[in-house]
This record gives C-alpha cells, sequence and structure tokens, in this order.
C-alpha cells in the first residue's frame, strides 16, 4: 500500500463522508446540550483554534473535531446566545477539595499537610478514636 | 476541493493580515482614503486574537488633564529606560482621538451608575497623576468594529492564514496564504501590506495568546524586516496555566512550580508590586514579579502562591470590581469553591510567563510613525509592530490596547499612502510559484514528523525556567545547540495530512524561529535589565546595555546587533544604581535574605 501518496484520495473520502459525531461524555472539555443548542455557529467563530466545526445539516449542533487543541479560553461561552448550551469543562472540576471544620481553611490536593481524608469506618466497623 | 489546489486570487490596495484591534483599525483608516482593502485572519475576525481578551481595558489620556511628561517619566523607570520616549507621546496623546473614533462607531464603554466606569490604577500601585484607563464592554466591542468595517466595504477573508510574503525587487507586493478548513489556497496581491498578527508566544501554558505563534512577525523577518525585543517575557498569573497543566499531565511544560513540594506564599506589602523583596517601594517602580518569583522557584520554594486576602482593602475592592466585569475570569476557581477573594490561593506559573512577549516592546521595528518597516511596503501595527513604547518590562494594564488603536491607524494610513504611490501592475509568476511551494511544503511530504510533536521539542528548550527566566550562558548554549538542530532537521520535514495540521505545520515553524531568535537575544545581552534575568551578568550595565538587540536575517543566519538609546532618554547616571532601578534583581545586594 502506497503510505501517503494516497493524500489526495483521503481529500476526497473526506470531502465526500459525513461527520459522525461521538457521544458526549461528562468529561469532554466542551460539552454542549443538543437540547438547548440552535445552531447558530457563533461558537464555531469564536473560537480561535479549531476546536469545533460546523455539523452537517441546518441546525445542527457543532462537532468538537480537535479537542486536543482548546485552552478553555471561554470565548465560545461567552459568544453563545443561550445560556447553558455549550459550556467549557475544566479538569480542574474534576479534583476534590475540602474544608476544615473549626477553621473553615481550604484545602485541595498537592497543598502541604491537609487533613486527614474522612475517618469513618466502613458500614458495621468501629469507630476509631481520633487523635 | 483538494488541499492546497484551488485557488482564489484576489486583487487588493492593502492587505490587512490579522483582525484584532490594531488590524480593524488599520483596515478601516486605509478604506477611508478610498483604497481597496482586504482583512484576513487565520481566525474570525472581530472575535479572535487577544483582543476579547484584552478585557476592554484601555489606558487613556485625555490632553486636557494629563501631564504627557509625567505619564512617560513613570513608563521610564518602570520599563528601565529601554522605551522609546517618541512613540510613548505618539501613544497618548493619540488615545482621545481613538476613543472618538470607536464612540462613532458604535462600541459601548463600561458604565457604573450611569457614568462611564474608570478604571483606577491609583489602586494597582501606580502614582496618584499616572495612567487612567477607560473601559469597553467585553466580548462585545470588537463585533462591533468588524460590522463597521464590513459596512465601509472591506472584505473579509476570515479562517485564512498568510504564510508568505511576495516580493518583487525589494518591496512586498501580497502574500500567499491558505484556508485553514477547506484547504484552499489564497494568491493576494497587495499594492502595501498591514501585518498586524499580534505578538509571538510558544503556545506554552500562558495567558491566553496561544494563537500567536509569530507567524507576521517571523514571514516580516524573511522578507528582510529587523525584529527586536525578544530577550524579555512578560509575566503574568492566573489560574487557568495550571489547568492546562493538569490537562497534559503536567509532562508538557515544567513549571517552577512543580520543582519541590510545599507551598510558599507571597506576602503582599502594600506599595510595591506583588511582591515583597524584588522592589524598593520608596521609587515606586512596581518592579516586574517574574524574575523574582521564577529565582525563589529556582532556589526551592516553589510552588509559589499568592493570596489576595493578604492584599490592602482598597486593592482587594478594586479586584472585586474588576473580575466582576470579565464574565470569565475566575469561573474556573468558582466551580470548584474557591474565592478567591476569600482565602483561594492563586499559583504563580514560571512557565505562563516566560512565553507571554513583551506587550508593544518586541515586533517588527518600525523606521518611521507611520509603522513602515525596513522593507517598502511593509507596515506592522499591534503588538506585531515593536515601537518599545514599553522598554524591558510591560508599562501596564491598558497599554497595549492604547498601543493597538494608534499603530493600527498610523499604519493604515501610512500602507494607503504607500499603495496610492506605488502601484503593481502584475505579479512576478516565478516569486508567487516559489511561496505557494513554501507554503504547500508540509502536504507534499510523503513522511516526516507531526507538528504536535515538534511543538513539544521546541518546549523542551524554551519553556523550563532555567533557560528563558533564570538564564545563564551555558544553558543557552545548550539550548541553541538543539535549536540548531530543530531548524536544521526537524523543520524542514514537518508534514501534514490535513488542512488542520497545515495550519500547525506552519504555526511550528514560526515557533522554532521565535525561539531561536529568543535564546540568541537572551545570550547577546550581557546584563540583566527588566523582564531579562541572567544569572551570570545579574545587574544593568549603564550605559553601555541602555540598547536595544536588534535582530535581522543575514544570509540565512540570525544576525543580532545593538542599537543604543539616545543619550537624551538614559537615566541621571550620576545617581547610584539603587535609585535608578526600582526593582531588585535576585543576586543584588539590595534583596533581603
Amino acid at each position: 500500500m502506497a503510505p501517503h501518496s494516497t493524500l489526495e484520495e483521503l481529500t476526497d473520502m473526506y470531502n465526500k463522508a459525513v461527520m459522525v459525531p461521538n457521544p458526549q461524555t461528562p468529561n469532554q472539555s466542551i460539552v454542549i446540550d443538543p437540547e438547548l443548542c440552535i445552531g447558530c455557529k457563533k461558537c464555531i467563530e469564536a473560537c480561535r483554534t479549531d476546536v469545533m466545526v460546523p455539523s452537517p445539516g441546518k441546525r445542527n449542533p457543532p462537532i468538537v473535531l480537535y479537542p486536543d487543541e482548546c485552552w478553555f479560553c471561554g470565548n465560545c461561552v461567552h459568544h453563545c446566545p443561550v445560556p447553558g448550551a455549550i459550556r467549557v469543562e475544566y479538569p480542574l472540576n474534576q479534583r476534590v477539595g475540602w474544608k476544615r471544620k473549626d477553621t473553615g481553611e481550604r484545602f485541595r490536593i498537592g497543598m502541604k499537610d491537609p487533613p486527614p481524608p474522612n475517618t469513618r469506618p466502613p458500614v458495621g466497623g468501629s469507630r476509631e478514636t481520633e487523635s | 476541493m483538494s488541499l492546497g489546489k484551488s485557488e482564489r486570487q484576489v486583487d487588493t490596495d492593502v492587505l490587512v493580515i490579522g483582525g484584532g484591534m490594531a488590524g480593524l483599525f488599520a483596515a478601516i483608516k486605509a478604506r477611508d482614503q478610498g483604497l481597496d482593502v482586504t482583512l484576513t485572519d487565520k481566525a474570525y475576525v472581530g472575535k479572535a486574537g487577544s483582543t476579547a481578551y484584552a478585557e476592554g481595558d484601555i489606558v487613556f489620556f485625555r490632553k486636557s488633564r494629563d501631564n504627557v511628561t509625567e505619564w512617560i517619566d513613570h513608563i521610564s523607570r518602570r520599563c528601565e529606560y529601554l522605551n522609546d520616549r517618541d512613540w510613548d507621546e505618539i501613544c497618548l496623546t493619540e488615545a482621545e482621538d481613538r476613543y472618538n473614533d470607536l464612540v462613532s462607531w458604535g462600541v459601548e464603554f463600561w458604565e457604573k451608575d450611569g457614568q462611564q466606569y474608570w478604571f483606577d490604577t491609583t489602586a494597582v500601585g501606580a502614582p496618584p497623576s499616572a495612567y487612567k484607563n477607560i473601559t469597553m464592554r467585553t466580548g462585545k466591542f470588537a463585533p462591533t468594529i468588524r460590522k463597521k468595517a464590513q459596512e465601509m466595504g472591506v472584505r473579509i477573508l476570515d479562517n485564512v492564514m498568510m504564510v508568505e510574503l511576495l516580493k518583487q525587487g525589494e518591496a512586498v507586493v501580497g502574500a500567499v496564504g491558505f484556508h485553514v478548513r477547506g484547504g484552499g489556497m489564497y494568491v493576494i496581491k497587495a499594492g502595501a501590506t498591514v501585518i498586524a498578527s499580534g505578538s509571538a508566544t510558544l503556545k506554552s501554558e500562558t495567558y491566553p495568546t496561544h494563537f500567536w505563534t509569530g507567524d507576521g512577525e517571523v514571514m516580516a523577518y524573511r522578507a528582510g524586516a529587523e525584529l527586536t525585543g525578544k530577550e524579555f517575557a512578560g509575566g503574568v498569573t492566573r489560574s487557568r496555566f495550571e489547568i492546562k497543566r493538569q490537562r497534559e499531565g503536567g509532562s508538557k511544560d515544567i513549571a517552577s512550580e512543580d520543582i519541590a513540594e510545599g507551598a510558599y506564599r507571597y506576602p503582599y506589602l502594600s506599595g510595591g508590586g506583588f511582591s515583597g523583596w524584588f522592589s524598593r517601594p520608596t521609587l515606586n517602580a512596581e518592579g516586574g514579579p517574574v524574575t523574582s518569583v521564577a529565582w525563589d522557584a529556582h532556589m526551592g520554594l516553589a510552588p509559589i502562591y499568592f493570596d489576595p486576602t493578604e492584599m490592602p482593602p482598597k486593592k482587594l475592592e478594586w479586584m472585586r470590581e474588576y473580575f466582576k466585569r470579565i464574565p470569565m475570569a475566575w469561573e474556573d476557581s468558582d466551580k470548584i469553591g474557591i474565592d478567591v477573594f476569600r482565602g483561594g490561593l492563586i499559583k504563580w506559573s514560571g512557565a505562563g510567563a516566560m512565553a507571554r512577549p513583551l506587550y508593544t516592546g518586541s515586533g517588527i521595528v518600525p523606521i518611521d510613525a507611520a509603522c513602515a518597516s525596513k522593507v517598502p511596503g511593509l507596515y506592522s501595527a499591534g503588538n506585531a509592530c515593536a515601537t518599545r513604547g514599553s522598554g524591558a518590562m510591560y508599562a501596564g494594564m491598558g497599554f497595549a490596547m492604547n498601543h493597538a488603536m494608534v499603530t493600527g491607524a498610523r499604519a493604515g494610513a501610512g500602507a494607503a499612502g504607500f499603495a496610492t504611490r506605488n502601484m503593481v501592475t502584475k505579479l512576478d509568476q516565478a516569486e508567487v510559484e516559489r511561496a505557494k511551494s513554501f507554503v504547500r511544503e508540509p502536504l507534499e511530504r510523503v513522511g516526516g514528523f507531526g507538528p504536535a510533536w515538534v511543538t513539544q521539542v521546541i518546549h523542551s528548550i524554551t519553556v523550563p525556567y532555567f533557560y528563558l527566566l533564570v538564564k545563564h550562558k551555558d544553558r543557552l548554549e545548550a539550548a541553541i545547540t538543539i535549536d540548531q538542530f530543530i531548524r536544521g532537521h526537524l523543520v524542514p520535514k514537518l508534514m501534514a495530512k490535513d488542512a488542520h495540521e497545515w495550519r500547525l505545520a506552519h504555526e511550528t515553524r514560526s515557533m522554532a524561529m521565535v525561539a531561536a531568535m529568543k535564546l540568541r537575544a537572551s545570550l547577546f545581552r550581557t546584563e540583566s535589565r527588566g523582564d531579562h534575568f541572567r544569572e551570570d551578568f545579574p545587574r544593568r550595565e549603564d550605559p553601555e546595555w541602555l540598547a536595544w538587540v536588534m535582530v535581522r536575517d543575514q544570509g540565512g543566519e540570525i544576525d543580532l546587533y545593538k542599537q543604543p538609546v539616545p543619550e537624551k532618554w538614559w537615566p541621571d547616571l550620576t545617581k547610584p544604581y539603587e535609585e535608578r532601578y526600582g526593582a531588585v534583581l535576585p543576586l543584588e545586594e539590595g534583596r533581603p535574605t
């Protein structure tokens, strides 16, 4: 098989093919709600790094084609006319944070000397003495 | 349509590359002269670029109220005497005219209690008389200006990335590029060309200027223009840096804060900038914290946090007010329950700092007040244009936007004048073919290196703090050795499989050149000044380094030379060093231990 001499064939194929959006998962960087999206494509205009492309058909939500290009700038959300139709899921959101009950100090993983994790024993176990 | 096969030819008087504030001003001002104007951007004109991120703040000088000498003296002290005072005066005194332009185009300004909102910079450490800003409505102003340009009949080409300038003899007569989504080629014949495509970053995790890959300034350099300011970096703090790193799994950038565990909290001291030791408060010089944070990280004190609760109440109140106007600014922190104004900690990022260029101070050197470059027919505006309004350090919030408006308007008028005087009748076909084959090069390779991977290799010699924040001859020379391999071996073999990679391949090619210039300019400046710090030369050297480092192409090699700052702009050399420079550099005696 000739490797990349088929580039033009691939390109032709690409042009004739219809893009099939992959299903959205909760951890995707750009999450579009297909119920709310009106397909105005303003987010596509707003993106500087080609994350989204228009989907085939009128008024369809855009397709997130190059998610690895997203820099979480939020410009797409900023220009969206429907609140909640598009949102940026920062990976930071998946981090656990906790608060000391007595002082109200907030901690995250990676900070020095965090409070101990939940010490409640599994159901049926005996409660350990807290120091 | 096959990639790079279809071709659209455009015949125009003035070509403007880049559709942010500077490009829009240039296009409108050139169109005002009755010429045919084409405006291109690799993303969408009016929404792309750093303009949306300037958050609408413009430094605003009112002739009837403000004292120009006082403002410029302040800029000189802060920017460590490498600012071009003539350009400072132009930018400040024309601020009001450009503001009036915006108002006449229908741009709305932020209001508070029925009054225009004024940004009070005294709250962030500026002296009482200095720097007043005015704020446009974020996200709305640039589309309004786009609409104005369209109404005036400017031809706007969105998603068209210009790659190579066309030359005829000495002069630039247009450019060749392609549509970053459709993959069709564009050959644009122009009487004059304005580069307004922003500055150059390295796609590091940084202030959101990752689309600034130096495309404009690198193509100008190839065409014979001179660049400057490459040794300086600017610094900024945002929690977004951390987000990018989280997503990349921490492998992409090695930031200062990742060096060691354990939080180191910066105390906030009133009167100076953000931090303690790097500023002599009495001089009110607001020294840049970039170097000092990097140095503390170097000394094993990272990660370094900035705690807003330690700020003086006036500044805290200002920050709340300010960030309320920018919807996305702290949303990421808010989402995980961190209120930065109530005890949240913001991490300083060394990586973010080092890859950001010095706004207005680095880029294509203008040779006259119309922003013409050394190459006939080639103009620059905005952050692509190094007027050196900021010297060795960024002058302050709102200066880049002011600079973009003023240089945009001047470059547009200048280019229009040039295009009227010099008609380009016909393009030289051999030159068009040369440029087209340069643009198509990544597509025509059977195999090679992917642009994303080459970008990572470029990061490996630029992003770590010990190459571009805490610099040393030995390390810079080592990085230059690798840079020679990157540009000599990897870049010529960059390949692209689709239109998207085609864009990335050319961006990567530009970034490799930007990295090479940054490393060489850093090695060339054998002193420390502003945001340039050399471990082996830790002090400012007056007067021999009251000079700019100019970068030019000499037979395919990067050539550097020194251009002295006019003597009338020097600091008073009879004063002791400590009184000339307010910012304390690491290893300096004034630094408390």
